[in-house]
């Protein structure tokens, strides 16, 4: 109650003032009218009246002091001596909060990627209550069929219902009546329950409601781009080309509603602009057993765990398998939660996005170490100041939280900077992942961004406030104080720039490497043929047109198409076993056409490449690489030998060059190729090797793939150099932030310097003189400074090596033909410290060196 | 002023202005004039410390204030006890009274 009333008093405070005002005003007049009846002269009178009522200024403060809440009114005055005290030393404010902005703008950049990729639930209701159906066939993912998410979903109890996505591919789509056309949508195919069974109401219009609608979900960001948030946009229809070549049919959809802003679909770092309904688009689905392409995510059954609904649904899905006539022991079903989505992004950046959280935390404890060196030398400078106070008896708790809302007030201005320069930052840091991800400033990272200010407020401020209202006689200890910080400074700057060494070098190592194909000129498209529903002669024929019409395209040297194609990101494994003899030997498969190893630049030792007869019907072959050769084959010639290998028989007609397969880090393993055109089944790459510049090709390439049929989902584009460039996403990304906070912390580390130094200096200006004045020379005093400055980067480098060597072991994931504790780089780390330390020492030295001794004496 | 003048103790200008307002509404003044009437000029308060006390009062809850006209038809604030403030007398009273009592016990005994 009394603080409801005070809070309020707060707000009306003016009318409080003048009521207060008039009382006083009207009892002082009554009294010396009193006192003048009694016979006194007015200003007698007036005199009297006062020295009754006592002292007018106290009272009114007291009376004053009970209506407002206490500390509130001390913190708001505390606040406004603060802006005070910062508009007084504009330069000390300046570096204190920019050090801030720097330190807490950098984590809540990242926390805010943390958060999006790693900690946020899917925008969609009830998140937690998702999982993952994760089908897995000899221990690797695996996808299912419509049929099979049919049965699944009509068949089990344990959920309140099973939606099917295809994922994120890419579609050609016309849209009717837009001004202009899109290159490429984004799109997914899902169940007709997709929606519902996530939760997800239309922003406008509707979801859909049955399976085999032709209909169409655009995204808000779509609706916003292609239609510019026309509500219009409802009832619109949109062709996509089905069939394949040359029996292509177009299909109409309607839009029929908009998804709100915040929806991204069900993976972590995509974002697909257009769904459509699975059978709307493909009703051949219905009966396409083989054709395993979708994964499906459902809703738990309140009450019903886990560990219950994965019993069931395992025992139901084998079930299912082996109605079907499959070997249902080879698959397993396992159930995951999917309340953040399924994987997308999330597992290969984890641990990349936690260390990086560890780099911005040392770059915020460095940040505030040197604002709390900063605070410690000018505390140092109003000693007098501070000590005059407490000797006329101000409270030393009120003096250190005087002090302390002046550090909540700079890192309340480097929180604000620092929170502008996350929101700027935060598309770039999102294109550093090569996601689609929204990274917002939603209330987590604003809490975060909160707390860490406040606690940085704490961290730099507590400790000079404290060591300023100290025993005065303890007069060196701030400066003590202030040379420790520094030192702690520079030991974390070194910490971070051998981490930055280390990720760099190794970078530079990776790139270094010879991946076994020649990169330059090679473009890749990814495709996706799930969706091709030919067999036999009619889809070898339709691989051959794509072939063809990519080959033709002008500036193409040579076209490919295979199953994983270079630095594809999957792999399949087989098992090799030579004509008499039973040892089998493991190799990775590929399935490649005519003309792959050319395409790639994989270089043929022994033997022949892979032509256009090697098709179904003509006799077995097989392509082994080096290691495979000298594994099974020792140093005997493998070429005309017999084996069998993905349970066919075949001839070996050629050996290849060693090459890494999906990651520079990991040795060549052993390959077998066989011909793509030998197989009857998908392929997922297709490679063009141009006469110039590959990039310019991707839109004819694309084209190409799409005039041969509709069907093939076609992913990105890139160069070969592209594609390897992006497995050192990574390390990539690790590199290049931890270099940027290194420099950070280099900088900071040297202001820290330098402010300690200078204040040093400007303190002894008297000793200085007196030295000089008994003959040392300007040069004997520059190096005097100099080497007080060098002295504590170097305490400061010592205390940091073995901190360098217990962080660096965290990095040694991350890290190739590279030791941890690689003296070079820690070394080198130093080095720079070290002489960037000498560069901060030497302005206040020079300063020292022209003390004049006369004026110095005079100084106090 | 030949009459001895003798501090307040402390603590006990609350109750003594709720004990004033107990007769009736009164400002500020007024409060002022009566303890120094009834008390025949021996209590000796400093009169602006009145308005302190006055203000935690009305926070209290134990008074309420507001505008009106005096006597010579001057704007003056009325304080007027509220019943909880009325409670609170009789409270403070009570309490005074035993603790008097035991002090002149103390006084006469040792």
């Amino acid at each position: 109650m009394r603080f409801w009333r005070k809070l309020r008093n707060l707000a009306r405070r003016g009318r409080l003032e003048r009521d207060l005002e008039e009382e006083i005003h009207l009892h002082l007049e009554r009294k010396a009218q009193e006192y003048t009846v009694a016979g006194l002269t007015p200003g007698e009178a007036r005199c009297a009246a006062r020295r009754e009522f006592g002292n007018v200024t106290r009272w009114r403060e007291e009376s004053r002091q009970a209506w407002v809440v206490g500390w509130l009114e001390a913190l708001l005055q505390d606040l406004r001596y603060g802006l005070r005290a910062m508009r007084r030393s504009r330069g000390f404010t300046a570096v204190a909060v920019l050090s801030m902005a720097l330190g807490i703008g950098a984590n809540a950049a990242i926390f805010s990627l943390v958060h999006a990729v790693l900690l946020r639930n899917l925008p969609v209701a009830e998140p937690e209550k998702l999982v993952v159906l994760q089908p897995q066939r000899g221990g690797r993912p695996w996808f299912v069929s419509y049929p099979m998410y049919r049965a699944l979903s009509e068949r089990q109890q344990a959920f309140a219902g099973m939606l099917a996505t295809s994922g994120q591919g890419q579609k050609r789509v016309t849209l009717d009546g837009a001004a202009r056309q899109p290159d490429w949508v984004r799109t997914s195919l899902v169940s007709g329950n997709y929606f519902a069974v996530l939760g997800v109401e239309a922003h406008v219009g509707r979801t859909f409601t049955a399976a085999e609608e032709p209909l169409a979900v655009i995204s808000y960001g779509f609706w916003e781009r292609e239609y510019g948030l026309d509500p219009g946009v409802l009832g619109r229809t949109v062709r996509v080309t089905i069939g394949h070549a040359p029996d292509l049919a177009e299909r109409v959809l309607t839009i029929v509603g908009v998804t709100p802003r915040e929806f991204f679909g069900e993976t972590v770092g995509e974002g697909p602009e257009m769904w459509f309904p699975i059978l709307g688009v493909m009703p051949e689905a219905v009966r396409a057993q083989e054709r395993n392409f979708l994964q499906v995510v459902a809703r738990r059954r309140d009450g019903m765990s886990t560990e219950q609904a994965q019993a069931a649904t395992h025992a139901l899905y084998r079930k299912l398998l082996a109605d079907d006539g499959q070997r249902p022991e080879e698959y397993q079903m396992r159930l995951e939660s999917a309340a953040r989505g399924l994987e997308g992004i999330r597992g290969r950046m984890e641990r990349p996005l936690w260390a990086l959280m560890a780099a911005v935390a040392v770059v915020l404890l460095i940040a505030c170490a040197n604002v709390a060196t900063l605070l410690v030398a000018r505390a140092a400078a109003r000693r007098q100041e501070i000590s005059t106070r407490l000797a006329v008896g101000a409270g030393r708790g009120r003096l250190v939280r005087q002090m302390l809302a002046e550090s909540l007030l700079l890192a309340a201005l480097g929180g604000g900077l620092g929170l502008l320069a996350a929101v700027w930052m935060r598309g770039a840091l999102a294109a550093l992942l090569v996601a689609r991800l929204q990274v917002g400033l939603d209330a987590p990272v604003l809490v975060f961004t909160l707390a860490v200010t406040a606690l940085s407020a704490l961290a730099f401020g507590l400790l000079p406030a404290v060591a300023a209202t100290a025993n005065p006689k303890a007069a060196g200890r701030p400066l003590r104080l202030g040379q420790g910080l520094v030192a702690g400074q520079v030991a974390l700057s070194l910490v971070l720039l051998a981490g930055a060494g280390l990720l760099l070098r190794s970078l530079r190592n990776l790139r270094a490497l010879d991946p076994g194909f020649d990169r330059s000129h090679v473009l890749l498209v990814e495709v996706e043929t799930h969706q091709v529903l030919l067999r036999g002669a009619e889809r070898l024929s339709l691989y051959r047109d794509v072939r063809r019409r990519m080959g033709e395209i002008p500036g193409v040297r040579s076209a490919s198409l295979s199953y994983v194609g270079p630095f594809g990101g999957g792999s399949r494994g087989t098992t090799i076993t030579i004509a008499g003899d039973a040892t089998p030997h493991p190799a990775g498969l590929e399935l490649a056409s005519p003309a792959y190893f050319s395409t790639v630049g994989m270089r043929l030792l022994a033997g022949r490449e892979f032509g256009d007869g090697d098709a179904l019907g003509a006799p077995g072959i097989a392509v082994i690489n080096e290691a495979l050769a000298r594994a099974v084959f020792g140093n005997a010639n493998p070429i005309g030998r017999r084996m069998r290998a993905a349970d066919r028989e075949v001839e070996i007609v050629g050996v290849v060059r060693d090459a890494r397969q999906n990651s520079l880090r990991r040795d060549p393993r052993a390959m077998v190729f066989l011909p793509l055109w030998q197989q009857d089944t998908d392929f997922g790459s297709a490679e063009i090797r141009a006469a110039a510049d590959p990039a310019t090709l991707a839109a004819a390439a694309r084209a190409a793939l799409q005039a041969a049929s509709p069907a093939i989902e076609i992913g990105e584009a890139k160069t070969l150099h592209e594609q390897v460039e992006r497995t050192l996403l990574t390390e990539r990304l690790l590199a290049r932030l931890t270099t940027v906070f290194g420099a950070v912390a280099l900088v900071l580390a040297c202001v820290g310097l330098y402010g300690v130094l200078a204040y040093g200096v400007e303190r002894r200006t008297r000793e200085i003189g007196i030295r000089m004045a008994l003959g040392a020379s300007p040069a004997g005093v520059r190096a005097w400074v100099l080497r007080e400055g060098l002295l504590l980067a170097g305490v400061g480098v010592l205390a940091g090596i073995p901190l360098t060597l217990w962080a660096a072991r965290a990095l040694e994931s991350f890290l190739y033909a590279l030791k941890p504790a690689d003296p070079v780089t820690a070394g080198g780390a130093a080095l720079v410290l070290v002489l960037v330390a000498a560069v901060a020492s030497w302005l206040p030295a020079r300063r020292a060196a022209r003390v004049a001794p006369m004026k110095a004496l005079r100084h106090e | 002023m030949g009459k001895e003048r003798s501090e307040l103790l402390p603590g006990t200008l609350d109750m003594l202005i709720l004990k004033t307002l107990a007769r009736g509404p009164e400002h500020g003044y007024g409060i002022a004039q009566r303890l120094r009437q009834i008390s025949e000029d021996v209590l000796q308060v400093e009169e602006g410390s009145l308005y302190p006390a006055l203000q935690r009062l009305q926070l209290q809850g134990w008074i309420v204030s507001e505008w009106g006209q005096s006597e010579n038809n001057r704007r003056a604030r009325f304080y007027r006890l509220t019943p909880s403030g009325r409670k609170q007398l009789a409270r403070e009273v009570s309490g005074f009274e035993r603790a008097m009592q035991a002090i002149v016990r103390v006084l006469r005994e040792a």
